[in-house]
């Protein structure tokens, strides 16, 4: 979304924005290179060692979880279509304790008991398929690919605005420093260079959001002047339908059960015990870091209708415009590092995810894994990455419409079978192949029709909704009709993880 | 019915008032208020039957009051919002917003960031109060890991 609408972001060339944004690209450099050294195995490449502290790993799935999006064009969506925009991140006190009880421990454990390096080995192990791996892969791919190229567009746009480098020569320059420390370090570089982009993304959002307050007199003043004009904005649906908000409460609070990029650092905590307190320091991470969202868009939709601004050409200008009118240089040029963060930090997490569905679990699930995992994961790291870049920079429309199902595409293909299945022995593999295989063509298709104006469906019906309605009741009702003795196929680990 | 039992309803019926509600939207007239009801209802079901589902073959009373705690917030969250009238430029404010909205951000952020995050912290300290229990498990997994399927664990 970011990508598609945010053609008009621009600063003016001011040295101290160029300041701050070189020297938070020297500071990512400078933690990969640290982390290229620590890199010796797979075991670090994919899982940074299993060496994460509580506090590391909840900063690094913060970052890892909020794109770009969050900064530009979250704040643009609320400026648009008002209050409906937070539906969005409505849900996000809630997911991730519920993430943690229904998924964080047993992948954990699961993890360590059977040495997993991937998503798709757990769906492998706890029913025993290597076509659901394969399937599962498949899927993480075809999102993924879409994914990055969309990134890779939006971080052209920002490198573009903060050193004025041009859109093409943009997105290779970012293509580069996030495949610099994607392909050396691996995620051990990523987690480390997370932990320092979320700090950087979480202390960008409080400024804003404070300078936002102080922009409009307070939050109850801001709300007066927008009531005064347009009431309908701050409704509790904004200029959605009911129906069509509380689909996107829906689809992102169970969804989040579904994103490879998130569960996979489940395996990477050092100490379990630590666990405990790690959906707290999460969920007060990403609540801080979601602040610019709420603030920025309602203080700029307030100073529009008072008259102070004029009418935004685009809503994504609508942070843009905030920090040249209403911060100092060094703010802008910290939320522009912070929502370059925001998208390396998810980039770097999907390449890795990427490169290890094709040279891990597509191998073994055709019962021919691959020899030096590390060489083999750096080198499909960087042919992932230029497939991306090349995508990125000669197919638009087509990078646009790969980029927008991605996250439904994980919902429907991974949440049946993992949030569902690692705790419910009655599931069976013909129910996670069907719910997987449903997933993947259902959402293929569906997308399509409404991304080529084939078929226009309702207002308020979400295809990602749909989908994960459609792939969860497969997965139930195949399950009960195949699985007479699912619980008793269940391998004794695994049985004994999913009853913890 | 087991807790299980009760656990996959709920999720069956969570995505089933999803699906109606989504089937709704298709008449000619769109979607009804009673559409957003199932959206709301369906939404709290599917995400308190899987919170359900993740307590294993514990009896694990704080998940169970847990789930019951999302379903009562999301509902009456949702139902505020729904049923509460429509506000004008002078009435009252709630966190500095107009009240609907604000109230959906208490009932579904702020309680649930107090609530949710603590009750798994004392849930997991319950389950591993320390390194030797956790130990335990592992060298039981690493018994179980030697087993062949379908052999009991216990």
């Amino acid at each position: 979304m970011l990508q598609s609408r945010a053609a008009s972001v621009t600063l003016p060339t001011d040295p101290v924005i160029i300041a701050v944004g070189a020297l938070y690209f020297l500071i990512c450099g400078a933690i990969a290179l640290w982390a290229l050294r620590q890199t010796r195995s797979a075991g670090d490449f994919f899982l940074a060692g299993r060496r994460l502290g509580p506090w590391t790993l909840a900063i690094s799935v913060m970052a890892t979880t909020l794109s770009g999006f969050i900064f530009i064009g979250g704040p643009g969506l609320l400026y648009s279509v008002g209050s409906g925009a937070l539906f969005i991140s409505l849900s996000a006190a809630i997911t991730t304790p519920l993430s943690a009880w229904v998924l964080g421990l047993r992948m954990r454990l699961l993890g360590e008991a059977r040495s997993l390096l991937t998503v798709p080995d757990a769906i492998r192990v706890r029913y025993r398929s290597p076509r659901a791996q394969g399937l599962a892969a498949v899927a993480i791919l075809v999102a993924i690919v879409g994914y990055v190229a969309t990134n890779f567009l939006a971080l052209g746009l920002v490198v573009d605005a903060l050193f004025h480098t041009g859109r093409m020569p943009g997105i290779v320059i970012g293509a580069v420093a996030v495949l610099a420390y994607s392909a050396t370090g691996g995620i051990l570089a990523g987690v480390y260079t997370d932990v320092f982009q979320g700090l950087v993304m979480a202390a960008a959002s409080v400024l804003v959001f404070l300078a936002a307050l102080h922009s409009g007199g307070g939050m109850a003043e801001i709300s007066r002047t927008i009531l005064s004009h347009d009431p309908g904005l701050l409704g509790p649906w904004g200029s959605f339908s009911p129906l069509a908000a509380l689909s996107l409460f829906f689809v992102f609070g169970l969804g989040t059960l579904g994103q490879p990029h998130v569960l996979h650092k489940y395996y990477m905590l050092r100490d379990v015990v630590k666990f405990r307190w790690y959906p707290l320091m999460m969920t007060v991470a990403l609540l801080v870091s979601l602040l610019l969202f709420l603030g920025v868009g309602l203080a700029v939709r307030a100073r529009v209708l008072a008259g102070d601004l004029s009418p935004l050409a685009s809503p994504d200008d609508a942070t843009p415009t905030f920090l040249l009118r209403y911060t100092s240089p060094w703010l802008a040029g910290l939320v522009f590092s912070g929502v370059a963060a925001a998208i390396m930090s998810t980039v770097n997490s999907f390449l890795n995810v990427g490169a290890a569905a094709i040279m891990h679990d597509l191998p073994r699930s055709l019962g021919r894994p691959v020899g030096d995992e590390l060489r083999t994961g750096r080198r499909w790291t960087v042919v992932l990455a230029v497939l991306a870049t090349a995508l990125a920079l000669l197919s638009g429309s087509l990078v646009v419409f790969l980029g927008i199902f991605g996250w439904g595409l994980f919902a429907s293909t991974l949440v049946p079978s993992l949030a569902i299945g690692l705790n419910w022995p009655g599931a069976t593999r013909a129910g996670a192949e069907a719910s997987i295989a449903v997933g993947l063509v259902g959402t293929l298709v569906l997308e399509s029709l409404s991304y080529f104006r084939i078929y226009r469906f309702p207002t308020g019906v979400s295809i990602a909704g749909l989908m994960l309605v459609v792939s969860l009741l497969t997965f139930v009702i195949v399950s009960w009709v195949t699985g007479r003795r699912a619980a008793e196929d269940l391998d004794p680990d695994v049985r004994m993880i999913m009853e913890v | 019915m087991t807790r299980q039992g009760v656990a996959l309803g709920g999720v069956v019926l969570g995505a089933g008032l999803i699906g109606g509600a989504y089937a709704l939207a298709w008449r000619h007239a769109g979607a009804p208020v009673s559409a957003a009801w199932l959206m709301a209802v369906g939404s709290a079901l599917l995400l308190a039957g899987t919170l359900l589902l993740g307590s294993g073959r514990r009896r694990a009373p704080i998940i169970t009051f847990c789930a019951g705690f999302l379903v009562v917030v999301i509902v009456f969250g949702f139902g505020l919002a729904l049923l509460l009238p429509v506000e004008s430029a002078t009435g009252p404010l709630w966190l500095g917003l107009p009240r609907r909205i604000g109230l959906v951000i208490t009932l579904l952020v702020l309680v649930p960031l107090l609530v949710l995050p603590v009750a798994y912290a004392r849930d997991f300290g319950g389950e591993f109060p320390d390194q030797q229990r956790l130990d335990r498990l592992r060298d039981a997994l690493r018994t179980a890991g030697k087993s062949p399927p379908g052999r009991s664990v216990e």
